[in-house]
């Protein structure tokens, strides 16, 4: 017996990169051959992919597996190294920590952690392997054994895009996707649900559901009457150093006057970020300018605009690639069932303005700070509405410890935590029942968390020499 | 030296020695001053209880050994809630604890079903559910060890005698200093300048006074109501059943591992099997049937001689307009009542405590710890309120005036798109803060017949002989599992939880 044809046949993916790419691969490995899959200038990397971040979260593994994009051919093929956070150096003045993955932190006599901590005032990094991992530049796996303080730690990768879109290319080529070209796309009329795009102005491309993953051009989306809302503008400055040896096993940003420098460490390259206030009129900045902000409807007709076409943050945190994997799963999970498709198209846009808020007051929290510096760049950051859902978390944080949740949210309570921390947000209270433990068997308990620490890191490989061993293991597996 | 560590509460009933257990357990260490007020003269609504999964977790923080705790409450074990004429008169399905089948990669297991289902059959969904099959057949056995497997993939709760259960914790309580005064409260005293409560005064004329009282005094809400005038926000307009009336039976037939919820002309009738006796209520809506009506349909339907007189009890669906308000905070039905289709009263109290000592006060009340148990709160009970309003919602019944009300009424926006979007694909709109996940809603909704439009169309990457298999080998699996499991009261007594009371009989009474 065979299945009825489906409601949406034909979709096109327009844009290639890293949206592009994965957006397509995802699609095809879901959906079954009666639908038709294309994708339109797959070979045209935005320029804006830079600003993904060139890293990953924990959540992404998984993600990236269904993708092809394995842990060996991400290192052996994809240049890839680990990532256990984001270390910020001198954000502020006196506010360096790192912006580490972290399982859910342990607890202490059935109370969470950060409750034992305000009480000894005890800083959280000395009790974060990976944040004492990544300062040391170290680096090895966490252990399937709990009792292993390194079990706690998480990790993602650091990559260099323009590696991982060609692995995704390749990819593709080997399935059914039929890949076109075209100067110009033009949507020519969208009726019942099925648009016809004009490639150059000859050819006529009929689709009933169109994924514009054209980045910050937004080539399709702003066709179809969604608009743009801006935040603000910032210039990115993007260069390319070759390394001879891999950096530390985290990205780096460093403030200054003009704004922030993210160095990112992938295998053979260092790549580095500027993000600065955009270009006066008579200034020639070598970057470019980029608009933050979301489109108001992501999802607008039968266009679903994914990635930098939807939305642009700055990638002070992993937060773009997260986002971009939301943006991936939220379709997946959405692909109409009938050709006017109004129930995915509500769901999916609540579920769109949902993340890209939520990921918001995690970058609202790193730029909203008093006593921000007095330049364009950083008065700019920290201009516009502040969020109720960001001041009842920093509200409950500095009074005792907890930070408020929303449904769903990218970051997780870890994240929150070592950010407030990491912003000198010091809980004045703590949970009562820390009380119960004598201070001194609390203090001696983390004393012993960061003995063990202390005594684990330094028997852990640096971050190079690890990538470089996993490799050869790798390789010599991949030949038996 | 202003330790904030003065706490009272007032009532006994199963909110208050849960609230005394709980608070004793976790503060001892600190040398707090627990008393609690109860007055034998005043009776409680407890008439037996069932609960949800999460029980276990509060139990288990109390450290109380599960076989000792079901002998001495006379417990069974609850895999789910069986909806009778929910959808259709004759209709019955099992709402179980815990997920269908096996998720297949990134699909939820009920999207196969689906697409199996639209296309040519594939049996019930409740076929893949060993808690439910297991349930139908009245076995029981603890979950497995591997969470990912058929016949370990589920949670369970318990129904107990909520009398007994409140005994049970009172002398949990009262051996970890918990101090009980017999007496009524006949007056209270608010501080002049903050308007907090100082004390309260009993009719013997001895007076308690603390830092933060609890007001655990049912319907009445004697602190948060009557004293301090918080206000209750009306929700009958979503959930208008106004009036209940409970008595035990004798217990016919096997020990049953699960509630039973049957909906009637105008409310609804509960089942709930302990060891010694059956518990039974009938929740109406009076504009709709007369109480002797109501309470004739419920005596003429026992399944045994009753155990007593019928109990009437009056109520009105809602919550404290404030949970927390000044030094009062409200636990159990002083903060709020939803009827209890899905067994929420006692988790409603739970959630209430849990929340209450992680917020609980250094050295004075911090409105900022006000407002988040109230915003908390407000969230569980709301979330509740409409989960239960989707079982009077999602049917075809128009055999009375009272479904004919709710095939009229206009829903909360939130509810309505989440019916449209399961009855389009079978989607589910999700949140994470909640207690009712989306296996919960894909039982009722397809319990109840609302069969999805369409389906996820990942599902049809997998051709139709792949799907039928897949199913299959769930179902067989699913059966096997449950054939192996033994009858609840052989558990029971193996598992030490095996009650010796008698079996309770109406010539006793």
């Amino acid at each position: 017996m065979n299945s009825p044809s489906p409601a949406v046949k034909t979709i096109v993916v327009c844009g290639g990169g890293l949206a592009g790419h994965m957006a397509t691969l995802s699609l095809v490995n879901a959906l079954g051959s009666d639908h038709h899959i294309a994708q339109v200038n797959a070979s045209a990397t935005p320029p804006a992919d830079d600003i993904y971040g060139g890293a990953t979260s924990p959540e992404s593994y998984n993600f990236l597996r269904g993708l092809g994009l394995d842990e060996p051919l991400l290192m052996l093929a994809g240049r890839a190294s680990f990532s256990l956070g984001t270390h910020f150096r001198r954000w502020r003045p006196g506010q360096t920590w790192h912006q580490c993955h972290h399982a859910p932190f342990p607890t202490i006599d059935g109370t969470p952690l950060i409750h034992h901590l305000t009480r000894s005032r005890t800083p959280l990094s000395e009790v974060l392997i990976s944040a004492q991992a990544a300062l040391a530049g170290r680096f090895a796996h966490p252990p399937a054994d709990p009792a292993n303080p390194l079990a706690l730690a998480e990790y993602g990768y650091q990559f260099d895009p323009l590696d991982w879109v060609r692995l995704l290319d390749a990819r593709i080529e080997t399935t059914r996707v039929e890949r076109l070209k075209a100067e110009t796309i033009t949507v020519q009329s969208q009726v019942a649900g099925r648009t016809v795009l004009a490639l150059d102005d000859d050819i006529a491309l009929e689709a009933d559901l169109i994924i514009d993953a054209t980045g910050p051009a937004r080539t399709v989306i702003s066709q179809t009457g969604s608009h743009f809302i801006a935040d603000r503008t910032v210039n990115a400055r993007i260069s390319r150093q070759a390394a001879t040896q891999i950096g530390q096993p985290s990205r780096v940003i460093e403030a200054s006057e003009e704004g922030w420098t993210l160095k990112v460490f992938p295998q053979e390259t260092e790549l580095s970020l500027a993000i600065t206030s955009p270009a006066e009129p008579n200034e020639t900045l070598k970057g470019f300018d980029v608009e933050l902000g979301r489109v108001s409807e992501a999802w607008q007709g039968n266009c679903i605009a994914i990635g930098h076409a939807a939305w642009t943050i700055e990638p002070l945190t992993p937060a773009p690639m997260m986002l971009l994997q939301r943006d991936i799963e939220r379709l997946l999970e959405l692909i109409p069932t009938t050709a006017e498709a109004n129930t995915e198209r509500r769901e999916y846009n609540r579920r769109f303005r949902d993340d890209v808020d939520h990921a918001g007051l995690f970058h609202e929290a790193l730029l909203r700070q008093e006593g921000a510096m007095n330049s364009a760049y950083w008065k700019s950051a920290a201009g516009g509405e502040p969020s109720e859902k960001l001041a009842r978390k920093l509200r409950q944080y500095g009074h005792r410890g907890i930070v408020p949740r929303y449904d769903l949210e990218p970051f997780n309570n870890e994240d929150w935590i070592i950010l407030l921390e990491g912003l000198g947000k010091t809980p004045q209270d703590y949970d009562r029942q820390a009380d119960r433990l004598p201070e001194a068997e609390t203090q001696n308990q983390l004393r012993q968390m960061k003995a063990t620490i202390d005594n684990l890191i330094p028997r852990m490989p640096p971050h190079h020499i690890y990538v470089a061993k996993l490799k050869q293991y790798l390789e010599k597996k991949r030949h038996v | 030296m202003g330790s904030f560590s003065r706490i009272c509460i007032v009532g006994g009933g199963t909110a208050g020695w849960m609230t005394a257990a709980a608070l004793s357990n976790k503060f001892k260490a600190l040398g707090f001053d627990l008393t609690l007020i109860e007055s034998d003269q005043i009776g409680t609504v407890g008439v037996g209880e069932a609960t949800l999964p999460h029980i276990r977790y509060f139990n288990q923080a109390l450290g109380i050994d599960e076989p000792e705790f079901m002998k001495l409450t006379e417990a069974t074990f609850k895999l789910g809630i069986e909806f009778c004429n929910w959808g259709k008169v004759g209709d019955h399905y099992i709402h179980p604890f815990g997920d269908y089948g096996l998720p297949a990669d990134d699909l939820d297991f009920h999207q196969l079903w689906l697409k199996q289902h639209q296309n040519g059959g594939a049996g019930r969904l409740s076929d893949y559910s060993y808690p439910i099959i297991a349930a139908e057949q009245g076995r029981f056995r603890l979950p497995g060890e591997n969470p990912n497997e058929i016949g370990s993939n589920f949670g369970y709760a318990y129904q107990f005698d909520a009398g007994l259960y409140a005994k049970f914790l009172r002398r949990y309580s009262e051996h970890r200093g918990v101090k009980r005064i017999e007496g009524r409260i006949v007056d209270t005293t608010l501080d002049a300048e903050t308007g907090d409560i100082e004390c309260v005064k009993l009719d013997d004329g001895q007076t308690v006074d603390a830092d933060l009282f609890i007001d655990c005094s049912g319907f009445r809400g004697l602190l948060i109501e009557k004293t301090l005038k918080t206000g209750y926000d009306d929700w009958s307009e979503w959930l208008p059943c106004n009036r209940a009336v409970a008595v035990p039976c004798e217990s016919r037939g096997p020990l049953l591992p699960y509630t039973r919820a049957t909906a009637r002309t105008a409310g609804w009738q509960w089942r709930i099997p302990l060891q010694h006796r059956t518990g039974n209520g009938h929740v109406y809506w009076s504009e709709h049937i007369s109480d002797d009506e109501a309470t004739h349909q419920l005596m003429s339907s026992l399944e045994g001689p009753a155990l007593a007189e019928p109990k009437q009890l009056f109520f009105k669906t809602g919550r404290r307009k404030k949970f927390w308000n000044r030094n009062v905070v409200s636990i159990g039905l002083s903060a709020g009542f939803l009827e209890p289709l899905e067994s929420t009263s006692i988790h409603l109290i739970q959630e209430g405590i849990t929340t209450l000592i992680e917020l609980f006060p250094h050295r004075s009340i911090n409105t900022l710890d006000v407002e988040e148990y109230n915003e908390r709160m407000g969230l569980n009970f709301e979330r509740v309120r409409d989960f239960l309003l989707l079982h009077y919602v999602a049917t075809q019944r128009e055999d009375s005036s009272m479904w004919r009300h709710f095939r009229d009424l206009k829903l909360p926006d939130s509810l309505q798109e989440k019916i449209d979007a399961w009855m389009h694909r079978g989607y589910v709109i999700k949140y994470e803060f909640g207690v009712f996940l989306p296996p919960s809603w894909v039982a009722v909704m397809l319990g109840q017949n609302l069969q999805p439009r369409g389906h996820d169309p990942r599902i049809d990457r997998f051709d139709m002989r792949e799907l039928r298999q897949k199913l299959d080998t769930i179902r067989d699996e699913t059966a096997l599992q449950a054939s192996r499991t033994p009858m609840q009261a052989d558990f029971l007594k193996q598992h030490g939880g095996a009650s010796s009371t008698p079996l309770a009989t109406a010539t006793q009474t």
